[in-house]
């Protein structure tokens, strides 16, 4: 069962479902957007005090929240050099009923999976949005332990795009305490670590990449779908792209299959789209930047 | 469960304890177990049952390396085997890119050292593609490289699989 069904229980009657084909088949969708037109999109950074990050970002009626914290840790067998990043998404009942108990969690893990996927990287860590190797301590002992919270607050549609740029928001926002680490005399001893709660590393987040999904609607794609243009989608491929405009992640929903020349073509347009996405986001975050240091 | 007017597609994977180097290390079933269902749902023909399901259980009895594209393209012929309505059958190909080289079928060393990955799932005989994945890094060119490379090897695997279901269904006569 696709996951994404609990987000589009819209009743559609014949006429509505008309409509919104014929709409993006004329380049004008219900609200009076272009196919490859965001909505407009708010950000709010610093709204969870308790997190080391965290930021709000509203798309039309989609709304999520991002919140980012560290926890001392210590870095795996494999890779003593590499802090550790996990993703996790919760989707609150108060965005749709079905959320309730379990209903949300197929959809959280689908999420978490293809967030994991677009901002993770390879197996090495190469490509990765977050660089692993800054967030260790002490080499093969201590290291920061990233968990991303993401937070489905009001669900219309595009959930993916919302959590991605919500984590690039709450990533900037994001303060790692520095730690002075007393290694004791002997390589076995039990290292003293001291956290400040005074200064604070601030994250590189420019090779963070934005999600752009493209939502297969008949013969025509559409990026940032509401609810209603989702559940009428055949396919839908979202792709994960850097500010150097490669492709970090890519990962495809929807049953029916594409043809690989449409694929392709699809990769180019979500590029091209992603360049707008960058900007429009870059100077939302800096504007919430500064309205929160006001 | 909900009347459906359409068939169901339950997939599972689950990997046996002695599957992997280190005991018990499984990778996350329920990942794959998704990722399988929806590499196979747009090939089979589900208006063809109504009111049914179809499970699909994939157990690894060894894992070295390229497991999930070997549960994607088993689980097909396995479908085709039962006789299940399908448009086509699915075979599944994956590449990992270590440094500037693309090595297609990875072995489990190769995958613990790679840089980026792409895993494809399509239906030869109709070149439409069920699923596609990707992670690190890529170029556009780079994407279209391991595109092809993978569609071609995807046809290749077909081709055989096609001619195994030939072979069985020749025997039982």
């Amino acid at each position: 069962m696709d996951p994404y069904q609990f987000t589009k229980m819209v009743g559609l009657s014949t006429g509505e479902k008309h409509f919104i084909w014929g709409g993006i088949a004329q380049d004008l969708r219900s609200d009076g957007r272009q196919r490859l037109h965001y909505r407009p999109i708010s950000v709010e950074t610093g709204v969870i005090p308790q997190a080391n990050g965290s930021a709000r970002v509203r798309i039309g009626a989609t709304d999520v929240i991002a919140s980012i914290k560290a926890e001392l840790g210590k870095p795996s067998m494999h890779q003593p050099g590499k802090g550790k990043i996990s993703i996790f998404v919760d989707c609150s009942p108060t965005a749709a009923p079905m959320f309730e108990g379990r209903g949300g969690e197929e959809l959280s893990t689908e999420l978490a999976v293809a967030l994991q996927r677009c901002l993770l990287g390879g197996k090495s860590g190469a490509g990765a949005g977050i660089d692993l190797s800054s967030l260790i301590v002490t080499e093969g002992k201590i290291c920061w332990d990233l968990y991303i919270d993401g937070l489905v607050v009001s669900s219309d549609g595009n959930l993916l795009d919302a959590l991605g740029a919500a984590i690039k928001a709450a990533l900037s926002n994001t303060g790692i305490p520095k730690v002075n680490v007393d290694l004791g005399p002997s390589p076995d001893d039990q290292p003293e670590v001291n956290v400040s709660d005074e200064e604070f590393l601030q994250f590189d987040t420019s090779g963070v990449p934005v999600i752009v999904t493209l939502t297969k609607v008949g013969r025509h794609y559409i990026v940032d779908a509401t609810s209603d243009e989702e559940s009428q989608m055949s396919s839908a491929v979202s792709v994960s792209v850097n500010r150097h405009g490669h492709i970090c992640g890519l990962t495809k929903r929807g049953g029916a299959g594409l043809d690989p020349s449409v694929i392709m073509d699809m990769i180019s347009v979500g590029k091209h789209v992603s360049e707008q996405l960058i900007t429009v986001l870059d100077s939302e975050i800096s504007a919430a930047e500064a309205s929160a240091t006001d | 469960m909900m009347y459906s007017d359409i068939g169901r597609l339950n997939c599972n994977i689950s990997y046996t304890t002695f599957s992997t180097s280190i005991r018990g290390q499984g990778s996350d079933n329920k990942e794959f177990s998704a990722m399988l269902h929806k590499a196979l749902e747009g090939s089979i023909i589900l208006e063809s049952f109504p009111k049914t399901t179809v499970d699909v259980f994939a157990l690894v009895l060894e894992s070295g390396g390229s497991d999930l594209p070997v549960i994607i393209s088993c689980a097909s012929l396995a479908l085709a085997d039962a006789g299940i309505m399908m448009y086509d059958i699915v075979s599944s190909v994956s590449v990992t890119c270590i440094g500037k080289n693309l090595i297609i079928d990875p072995t489990s060393e190769e995958e613990d050292h790679q840089d980026a990955s792409f895993l494809i799932s399509c239906m030869p005989s109709r070149n439409e593609v069920t699923q596609l994945t990707l992670t690190g890094e890529w170029t556009t060119a780079k994407v279209h490289e391991a595109m092809e490379l993978c569609i071609d090897a995807c046809s290749k695997l077909g081709d055989i699989m096609r001619s195994c279901l030939k072979e069985a269904a020749s025997t039982l006569q």
